[in-house]
C-alpha cells in the first residue's frame, strides 16, 4: 500500500499561496523598478501552474516518468533519490488553452512572451525589465491574472492591493482594443466604398468562391458584407454521435482569426474579434465513416483480401 | 439512547457552534468504539511520516523537553497551550477531533475560539491574504499555505503559532492577535472533569487551546484524542 504523502508541492493551494507572496513582492516595488517586472513574471508563472493544478495536480506531472504522476497523486516516493519533475511552462500554457475557457491562444501568447522575459532577465546580461515600459505588459498581466483567478473561483480583489484601479486598467485595455478594431473596420470600409461597382462585384464573387473552398466558419464581413471566414481554436470537450454509417464529432471553436479577401480586412485574436461582435463561439463538425473511426477493414481492403485468395493455386502433384 | 438521535444532535451543534460537549457520554465504551459509533475515524498513521502514531492518542500533561520539540508538550510543558488547529501544517488538517476524558480534573480548561471572531477582528481581506509556511523538518521541505482554505462549500481556517511561520503582513497580524493575552477573554472554556466527558471540535472552524496545568495537582489528567473525517454515516 502506498502511503499518502503530505508535501505534494504541486497542489494548487500551495502554488497560489506562493504566487500571492510574489505579487506582494511585486507591489512592494514601484512600477519603474526592474524588480517590479521580474516579480510579475515569477508571479504569473506560479499562477499559471496553480490554475492548471486546480483542475488536477496530475496535469503538472512530467509524463516522462510515471513516478511524477504518482507524486502528483499525493503518494510517497517509491524509489530512492527520486525528485519530482513537472512540465515546462510552454506545456502548461498549451494545456490551459484547451482546458480553461477564455484562456485563448492570444492570452497564452502574452504569457509566453512575459515568462520568457524572466528567462532573459536571469540568463543574460540584458536589461529586460529596466527598459520595458509597463504599458506594454501590465494591463495584459492583470487581465491574465483575473482570468486565472476566476478559473480557480477567486477574485482579483483578494490577490492585488488595489483591486479597483487594476480593474480600471483592464477596462482601459479592452477599450483600447475595441477602438483599434473599430478604426480598422472603418478604414477598410472606406477603401471598399472607393472601389468601382465592377471591382466590388468581382471581389465579392472571388470572396464567395474562396470562402466556399476553405475550411472555417462562413460569415458576413463587418466592413464590406462579403462572404468571409472565421477560424477558431478548439475549446471544451468533443461530442461524438454514432449513426449507422457514419460518426460525427463536434467541438466548440472560439474565434481566433477573421479574414475577408474582398476588402482585405484581417482581425487576429479573440479579444479583438469579441470587441467587434465576431467573438461568438461556433461549432465545427467532422464526419468519419464507421470504418475510418473504428479502424475497421474498409470495403477495398476486404476486396483486396478476396482478390489475393483467387490467385492461390492448390498443391498438385504432377504425374 | 438512540444513537441516530445523538449523531443528529452532534451534527446540529457542530454546524451551529463548531463544537459540542457530551458530559459523561457512554463512559464505559472505549474512545475508538465511541468514535466509530458516531462517524468515520481518520487514521493518522495512513499519512506519510506518521505511521507510528496510533489511532487513539493519549494526552497527559508533561514538562518541557528538548526531545519533544515537534510536540506542544515539549515546547509549552505545563504552561498554556496557545490557540491552534490540530495538524495545521497539513494541506488538509483532520476535520474533527474528539477529546475524551479518562482521568479528569476541574482545574484545567480546554479553550475554544471560533474563526468567525478572528475574521471580525481582522477583517476578511486580512484573513484571505494571510500566507504561512510550514517548518522544514529533515527531508520534508516546507511549503506555503493560505490560512483560509476551501473544501467544497466549506470555508475553513488553520492556525498554529509553532508549526506555521508567518510569511506576510496579514499572517503576522493573525499571529499577533492569537498570541495576545486579550484573546483568552474571548474564548469559551470547557472542562473535562470526569470519565466519559467528551468534546468534539470542528477543527476547520474552531481553534482550541489548553489552560496551564499545576504540576502535582493536575498532572494525572489523561485525555484521549481521536480524529474523525465526518460525523454520521
Amino acid at each position: 500500500m502506498v502511503e499518502t504523502v503530505l508535501p505534494n508541492l504541486w497542489v494548487s493551494e500551495t502554488l497560489y499561496a506562493k504566487a500571492q507572496l510574489y505579487m506582494e513582492q511585486m507591489e512592494s516595488n514601484t512600477a519603474d523598478q526592474w524588480q517590479y517586472g521580474l516579480w510579475s513574471a515569477l508571479c504569473l508563472e506560479l499562477l499559471l501552474r496553480a490554475a492548471l493544478s486546480n483542475i488536477s495536480p496530475v496535469l503538472l506531472a512530467n509524463p516522462n516518468n510515471w513516478r511524477n504522476l504518482n507524486h502528483a497523486l499525493g503518494n510517497g516516493p517509491t524509489a530512492k533519490k527520486f525528485v519530482p519533475n513537472s512540465i515546462a511552462t510552454k506545456e502548461v500554457l498549451d494545456r490551459l488553452t484547451e482546458l480553461v475557457p477564455g484562456f485563448t491562444k492570444e492570452v497564452a501568447g502574452f504569457c509566453f512572451v512575459h515568462t520568457n522575459r524572466r528567462n532573459a532577465e536571469l540568463h543574460t546580461g540584458e536589461t529586460v525589465f529596466s527598459d520595458l515600459g509597463t504599458s506594454k505588459w501590465l494591463p495584459g498581466f492583470y487581465q491574465t491574472c483575473k482570468l486565472l483567478l476566476e478559473s480557480m473561483g477567486k477574485s482579483l480583489g483578494d490577490f492585488v492591493k488595489d483591486g479597483e484601479n487594476v480593474q480600471a486598467m483592464i477596462g482601459s485595455l479592452e477599450y483600447a482594443v475595441a477602438e483599434s478594431v473599430t478604426q480598422d473596420i472603418s478604414i477598410h470600409s472606406n477603401a471598399w466604398m472607393n472601389k468601382s461597382d465592377h471591382e466590388q462585384e468581382t471581389a465579392v464573387l472571388q470572396a464567395t468562391a474562396w470562402a466556399t473552398r476553405q475550411s472555417g466558419h462562413r460569415i458576413k464581413c463587418p466592413s464590406c458584407s462579403s462572404s468571409s471566414l472565421l477560424q477558431g481554436s478548439p475549446i471544451g470537450t468533443v461530442s461524438t454521435k454514432v449513426n449507422d454509417v457514419e460518426v460525427v464529432q463536434k467541438q466548440t471553436m472560439l474565434p481566433s482569426l477573421f479574414e475577408c479577401i474582398a476588402c482585405g480586412l484581417k482581425i487576429s485574436g479573440f479579444s479583438k474579434l469579441s470587441s467587434c461582435g465576431l467573438g461568438d463561439a461556433f461549432s465545427e463538425s467532422t464526419i468519419y465513416s464507421a470504418a475510418e473511426f473504428f479502424d475497421l477493414y474498409t470495403e477495398d481492403e476486404l476486396q483486396d483480401a478476396k482478390n489475393e485468395s483467387s490467385y492461390y493455386e492448390p498443391d498438385f502433384n504432377e504425374d | 439512547m438512540n444513537i441516530n438521535n445523538v449523531v443528529d444532535g452532534i451534527k446540529e451543534n457542530l454546524n451551529a457552534y463548531g463544537y459540542v460537549e457530551l458530559p459523561g457520554c457512554r463512559a464505559r465504551i472505549d474512545t475508538e468504539a465511541f468514535a466509530k459509533s458516531i462517524g468515520s475515524i481518520f487514521d493518522v498513521s495512513s499519512v506519510y511520516g506518521y505511521k507510528n502514531v496510533s489511532i487513539v492518542q493519549s494526552l497527559r500533561p508533561r514538562a518541557k523537553s528538548v526531545d519533544l520539540r515537534n510536540q506542544y508538550s515539549g515546547n509549552y510543558g505545563y504552561d498554556d497551550f496557545p490557540m491552534h488547529t490540530d495538524l495545521a501544517h497539513w494541506l488538509r488538517p483532520p476535520r474533527y477531533l474528539m477529546l475524551r476524558c479518562i482521568v479528569g480534573t476541574s482545574s484545567v480548561a480546554t479553550r475554544l475560539l471560533s474563526n468567525k471572531y478572528i475574521k471580525e477582528c481582522l477583517g476578511e481581506y486580512v484573513i484571505k491574504r494571510a500566507i504561512v509556511k510550514t517548518r522544514k523538518k529533515g527531508r520534508f521541505r516546507g511549503f506555503f499555505l493560505p490560512l483560509e482554505f476551501n473544501e467544497g462549500s466549506v470555508t475553513a481556517f488553520r492556525w498554529d503559532s509553532m508549526f506555521l511561520v508567518p510569511m506576510n503582513g496579514s499572517s503576522w497580524k493573525v499571529r499577533e492577535l492569537l498570541l495576545s493575552e486579550q484573546i483568552k477573554s474571548f474564548c469559551r472554556e470547557t472542562i473535562l472533569r470526569k470519565e466519559g466527558d467528551t468534546i468534539i471540535i470542528d477543527n476547520w472552524k474552531m481553534l482550541h487551546g489548553r489552560s496551564a496545568v499545576v504540576p502535582g495537582v493536575a498532572n494525572r489528567r489523561l485525555v484521549e484524542r481521536i480524529y474523525l473525517d465526518n460525523i454520521g454515516k
